[in-house]
């Protein structure tokens, strides 16, 4: 009975296996490739950011009584004349203010930028302490540069308060250069670079011999310092700023397993509530020097520019959303590229553009979320 | 990677991709064996007495899954013979997403009998006892998790990533079960277990709510309700955020023989359960049967630790804010962000006892005698597991020559698969009675070859089920017709 019971199972058996193999499995043959790709999105920064988060005020950016913001640049000293420093004549005496200039320390930037802008009402204020009590007349020439182009300032020579001797024995006043008596809005809107100034200083010698008082002694003084103060009252036009960067795509790390060509696409999503009068184009190209060869990622009109009064105030907001794509023939690129180009590209509101004013309370409003879908390499 | 581990591994593979079935022995209902109480309490062998020796006469395995075969994991590629997995590039892993279920489930089940013992009382009457070890696993993976892992969250866009199905639970635990039958009357039996229940090991995991909202910014809610409970012999350590440091295995109480013992028969885990069921004969040749079996529970007070959490944390992006101000480097912003994570899952740790309940089964049959020796059956078998339901429903051929040779042919459609055919055949040379059974024969096979060596596997196994063992049995009593047995034999 047992022999037969075990024939049995073992006849059934047989038969299970043997009859009916539906695949042959080579493991020999299995590949070992492998890869996902998932398609992975999050939200990944946000932020509600007004003018006066980004910059505080310093010494070279104040907000005024009514939040502009001013731009500020300074000499000081710009002269410092002592009578003996004036010629010996007798009714008009001269002193030299030697040609010299001032770095606005912008040249850095200005060598990224290119395209229009225009500010309105810059100003230059001529602060002074004069203790002279004869009449001084300044003659001011100053020209603005950038590259090899200059602007001069055109300004009439200009004559200074005196203290009202012997119950004042000096006096400390401002003039004020602008738009309505110089050049000033053009020399500023160069921008420059450097500022070049030189100019003289004539005293007309109104008392008479042996009677000018403190000038006779010589203590008298002349200090004088430039304030350049620009409002950001301004036009902008295509203001391009472009750099160019070495690759930072580019995986050096040969035993990183993951370089920017594994990945199939990343995309970022901007959205923004932009408070700011100024619109926002973006370029991205990767660079082969020796090639030659560019691929660009193009966010035109990646912040559009908020609506503005007839004033030039920003009174709204405007919102866009942007996609940015990064395909993978873009990491691709930059797997052989050397540099990184980036442009962004400028424009205050309107069409043309118009002059907008710029406030430390403006405020923009965006998050920017990631889609990727990298191709992860299992092998 | 030497053969052996290969085969091992490829094994293992396909035990976990058989599919989901209602975790049964459907075949077993009908045979003529002791074991057939453990379906339907009111069913009785045509021994006198039998024996069950520790091990031997009872080993059940089971192993299901719902979702996938090896051969959705494994496939043939291109050039012809080429093999590849579902992840290889060429292979558009959609198609395995699409065979993935709501709920995938994976289901191990052991149960070994330590100890068995029936046998008549009076004309009728029969009484039961056995002790059994059982080692239940019921692990269930939500498809949006598998799309998360394999596609990622993108697609998820404006919706949810419902994660509350997720479920793990895994017990180990002896019963003692004693239990009689009887004829109420000429057609009715009734049969009733009372089970005594003594949990060793468990680790549950309660998941009241689970998952990720995807919004469509991109900002992300996660939301968790959710609850670990484990008795056994673990420490969980926490550093001082409530941070889970660390989780301990006590070897210490292994060193001795007592440790062991304690461990494997502590009674501080207690729990009750029942089956009850009953036959009816409609006419001589025409039985119906039903059942409910393996109601109870456990309640687990010994080596406790529950591990909750409970919160919702939203996350928008990382806010520049403070960056732009140059108060915080976005170093110290994303830094400040993970532990805003790590704090709103906080874990909190007690001790307190929890209550696990035994997945119960519903069995409905019925069967007509077409001779003495030969009947057919049905059987509808629902296993009920929490909130899931596991039919299976089975018609069989069942020949019994008395104590001698019972064998039965199965066919079960259960969880849409329509090809599973299973036999069960025992046979008593003297007082031992040798039974094998399994719901599942794999009518189609794969053959897996690594060099000269071969392994076979079933092609489309859809369930793993398999038992077997050896009783000692004495005499042959239902020759007597007010017996009633659900088998009618010589």
């Amino acid at each position: 009975m047992i022999k037969r019971s075990f024939l049995f199972i073992s006849l059934l058996m047989a038969l299970f296996v043997s009859g009916c193999i539906k695949d042959t499995y080579n493991m020999k043959m299995l590949s070992k490739k492998g890869h996902l790709s998932p398609s992975l999105a999050i939200s990944a920064v946000k932020g509600d950011i007004s003018f006066s988060d980004a910059v505080k005020t310093n010494d070279t950016v104040v907000f005024d009584q009514n939040k502009l913001v001013v731009l500020v640049f300074k000499k000081d000293p710009l002269v410092d004349l002592k009578l003996t420093d004036f010629t010996k004549g007798t009714i008009v005496k001269t002193a030299v203010i030697d040609p010299s200039s001032f770095d606005l320390d912008i040249s850095d930037i200005l060598k990224h930028i290119n395209g229009t802008f225009k500010f309105f009402s810059p100003s230059i204020k001529f602060n002074y302490t004069n203790s002279f009590t004869n009449p001084v007349k300044v003659n001011l020439n100053i020209t603005g540069r950038r590259n090899t182009n200059t602007v001069a300032l055109i300004l009439a020579p200009f004559t200074l308060s005196k203290p009202n001797f012997p119950t004042q024995q000096e006096i400390s006043a401002s003039y004020v250069i602008d738009k309505a008596n110089s050049n000033l809005p053009d020399l500023i809107s160069l921008p420059p670079e450097i500022i070049n100034y030189s100019g003289s200083v004539d005293m007309t010698i109104t008392t008479k011999e042996g009677q000018e008082g403190d000038n006779a002694i010589g203590s008298n003084r002349l200090l004088g310092s430039l304030e350049v103060q620009i409002p950001l009252d301004l036009q902008l036009t295509n203001l391009q700023f472009a750099d160019t960067v070495d690759n930072f795509i580019k995986n050096d790390d040969s035993d990183s397993e993951f370089g920017p060509e594994d990945f199939q696409f990343l995309r970022i999503m901007i959205a923004a509530k932009n408070g700011f009068p100024l619109g926002v184009s973006m370029k991205m190209s990767t660079y082969n020097t020796s090639t030659k060869s560019k691929s660009t990622v193009d966010a035109t009109g990646i912040l559009l520019p908020a609506p503005v009064d007839g004033n030039g105030k920003a009174n709204g907001v405007t919102e866009t959303s942007t996609t940015i794509e990064f395909t993978k023939e873009f990491f691709s690129s930059a797997k052989t590229a050397d540099k990184i180009i980036f442009q962004f590209i400028l424009n205050t509101t309107g069409t043309p553009p118009q002059e907008v004013k710029i406030y430390s309370d403006y405020m923009i409003q965006f998050n920017a979320a990631l889609v990727v879908k990298p191709d992860i390499n299992l092998n | 990677m030497t053969g052996k581990i290969k085969y091992i591994l490829i094994l293992t593979l396909t035990l976990v991709f058989v599919n989901a079935s209602a975790q049964n022995s459907q075949v077993l209902y009908y045979m003529n064996l002791p074991q057939n109480h453990l379906l339907n309490p009111a069913l009785r062998p045509s021994n006198s007495l039998y024996i069950g020796l520790p091990v031997i006469s009872g080993l059940n395995f089971n192993i299901n899954n719902n979702f996938v075969n090896f051969s959705d994991v494994i496939m043939k590629g291109q050039p012809k013979d080429s093999l590849i997995s579902f992840l290889h590039p060429d292979y558009n892993v959609d198609n395995f997403l699409a065979k993935i279920q709501d709920k995938n489930s994976i289901e191990p089940e052991i149960m070994f009998q330590l100890f068995g013992l029936g046998f008549s009382v009076g004309k009728s009457s029969y009484v039961f006892l056995d002790i059994n070890d059982r080692i239940e696993g019921n692990i269930v993976l939500p498809k949006d998790l598998f799309t998360l892992a394999l596609k990622g969250n993108a697609d998820f866009t404006g919706s949810n990533i419902d994660l509350s199905s997720l479920r793990a639970d895994m017990k180990y635990y002896r019963e003692f079960g004693l239990g009689f039958s009887t004829n109420f009357t000429d057609r009715l039996r009734i049969g009733i277990k009372g089970k005594l229940l003594f949990g060793i090991a468990c680790a549950s995991l309660d998941n009241k709510s689970l998952g990720i909202t995807v919004n469509d910014d991109y900002s992300h809610t996660l939301y968790a309700d959710m609850a670990v409970n484990l008795s056994g012999p673990l420490t969980v350590n926490m550093d001082s955020k409530n941070n889970i440091s660390g989780i301990d295995f006590d070897d210490n109480r292994f060193k001795n023989s007592s440790g062991i013992i304690d461990f494997f028969t502590g009674k501080k885990n207690m729990g009750l359960g029942i089956d009850v069921g009953a036959t009816y004969d409609i006419t001589e040749k025409i039985v119906v049967s039903a059942s409910i079996t393996d109601l109870g529970y456990i309640r687990w007070k010994k080596d406790i630790t529950n591990l909750k959490a409970n919160n919702t944390f939203e996350f928008s992006g990382l806010n520049l804010q403070d960056v732009v101000n140059g108060t915080k480097t976005i170093d110290e912003v994303g830094q400040d962000m993970l532990d805003s994570l790590k704090n709103a899952f906080v874990v909190s740790k007690s001790k307190a006892p929890f209550t696990t309940y035994l997945p119960f089964g519903v069995s409905l049959g019925g069967s007509y005698n077409l001779t003495k020796q030969f009947s057919v059956g049905f059987l509808s078998y629902s296993r009920i597991i929490g909130k899931q339901i596991r039919e299976a429903f089975t018609l069989s051929a069942n020949v019994n020559l008395g104590n001698a040779f019972s064998t039965a042919i199965s066919y079960t459609a259960e969880n849409h698969q329509y090809n599973n055919l299973g036999a069960g055949l025992a046979f008593r040379p003297g007082i031992f009675q040798f039974y094998i059974i399994t719901d599942r024969i794999p009518v189609m096979w794969n053959k897996i070859q690594d060099g000269k060596s071969n392994v076979i596997i079933p092609a489309n196994w859809n369930t793993f089920n398999l038992r077997f063992g050896m009783n000692v049995v004495f005499g042959n009593k239902v020759k007597k017709k007010n017996d009633k047995p659900m088998v009618v034999v010589e």
